[in-house]
């Protein structure tokens, strides 16, 4: 049986948030879903509440997706990560290879976000 | 074609066919989004000085503009522009949902801005690409605009623009988008430069 587990959703954009939690909602009823709308919420709350996984924005007013994910990564070494980002260049895509993160690029769809949960549940 | 800003014929073709990669990416990635064909006209490019851009747009509507800045060694500025009066009907499309009108007012710039993220972010990996660059690129921002105030904008209106109009026909509506790169004189000649290596190199 599937162990429930606790996800953030880090992007600066409300209807980003909605629509990624909705997906997931669907996919994963019993998950709790934690949001933040920038870096340094997220970095507050992952130092409050042990989270598995984060599916961050890259591109966020004050503090930028990679940079987050550094200083989470310090507080909950085990978590997983996933880049969702409408940033397509393949150098966005290379950094985040060398940083052993999945990117998964926008818009978001089920698709994108089916492919972020796979990684998740690998 | 109008070209007012110093490129050769090559640099042109070059940049229409950054562009028309990058206006395919964003219809794709928007099909993707509002889950409906979307049918796009031929992008039509014009090289034009920002004192200009208002000639080239429907003036008769309120405009919504989403800004994004680029940076490398040179800096770009890029913006969407759409009449104000198709913004709800693509914002219901996105939502899904039955929200209320009320709602979908309060969610209209979030969801055009994230709409603008991705279009403005197709054209800028086609452009990144094409000339071997890579952008660090600032969180999209979201203005309602007429065309008076676009042309008393901060920008100088020496500025360069490459113009990109596009008709995007959805299920039910014809929405004219305009996509706009704005570079400085000094960005201009550096991407100018960079087009012309690589064109020597072909």
């Amino acid at each position: 049986m599937e162990t429930s587990k606790t996800l953030m959703i880090v992007d600066d954009s409300k209807v980003a948030r909605m629509m990624t939690k909705s997906i997931i909602h669907n996919a994963h009823p019993d998950w709790l879903i934690v949001e933040a709308n920038d870096g340094y919420e997220a970095i507050e709350l992952a130092k409050k509440q042990a989270i598995d996984y984060f599916s961050v924005d890259l591109n966020m007013p004050g503090i930028e997706g990679f940079e987050v994910i550094e200083k989470i990564c310090t507080l909950s070494p085990k978590a997983k990560f996933a880049l969702l980002t409408a940033n397509i260049q393949q150098s966005t895509h290379d950094k985040a290879t060398k940083m052993n993160i999945k990117c998964i690029n926008k818009p978001i769809t089920e698709q994108s976000i089916s492919q972020m949960l796979e990684y998740f549940n690998d | 074609m109008t070209n007012s800003v110093n490129l050769d014929p090559l640099e042109e073709d070059f940049l229409i066919e950054i562009f028309n990669l990058g206006i395919g990416q964003a219809a794709a990635s928007l099909s993707m989004m509002l889950q409906q064909e979307i049918e796009i006209s031929v992008p039509e490019v014009r090289f034009i000085k920002f004192c200009d851009v208002s000639h080239h747009i429907n003036a008769s509507h309120d405009i919504c503009c989403v800004t994004q800045s680029m940076e490398s060694d040179f800096e770009v500025q890029s913006m969407l522009l759409f009449p104000e009066e198709n913004s709800l009907e693509i914002v219901r499309c996105l939502m899904k949902e039955s929200f209320s009108d009320e709602m979908i007012l309060e969610l209209q710039q979030e969801a055009i801005l994230e709409i603008g993220n991705i279009v403005l972010n197709a054209c800028i990996a086609s452009f990144s690409k094409a000339i071997q660059v890579h952008f660090k690129i600032a969180p999209p921002l979201f203005e309602k605009l007429d065309s008076q105030n676009l042309s008393h904008s901060t920008f100088d209106k020496e500025n360069v623009v490459f113009f990109v109009k596009v008709n995007l026909h959805l299920s039910e509506s014809l929405i004219d988008g305009n996509v706009l790169f704005i570079l400085k004189s000094e960005s201009m000649r550096i991407l100018q430069q960079k087009l012309h290596a690589i064109l020597l190199s072909l």
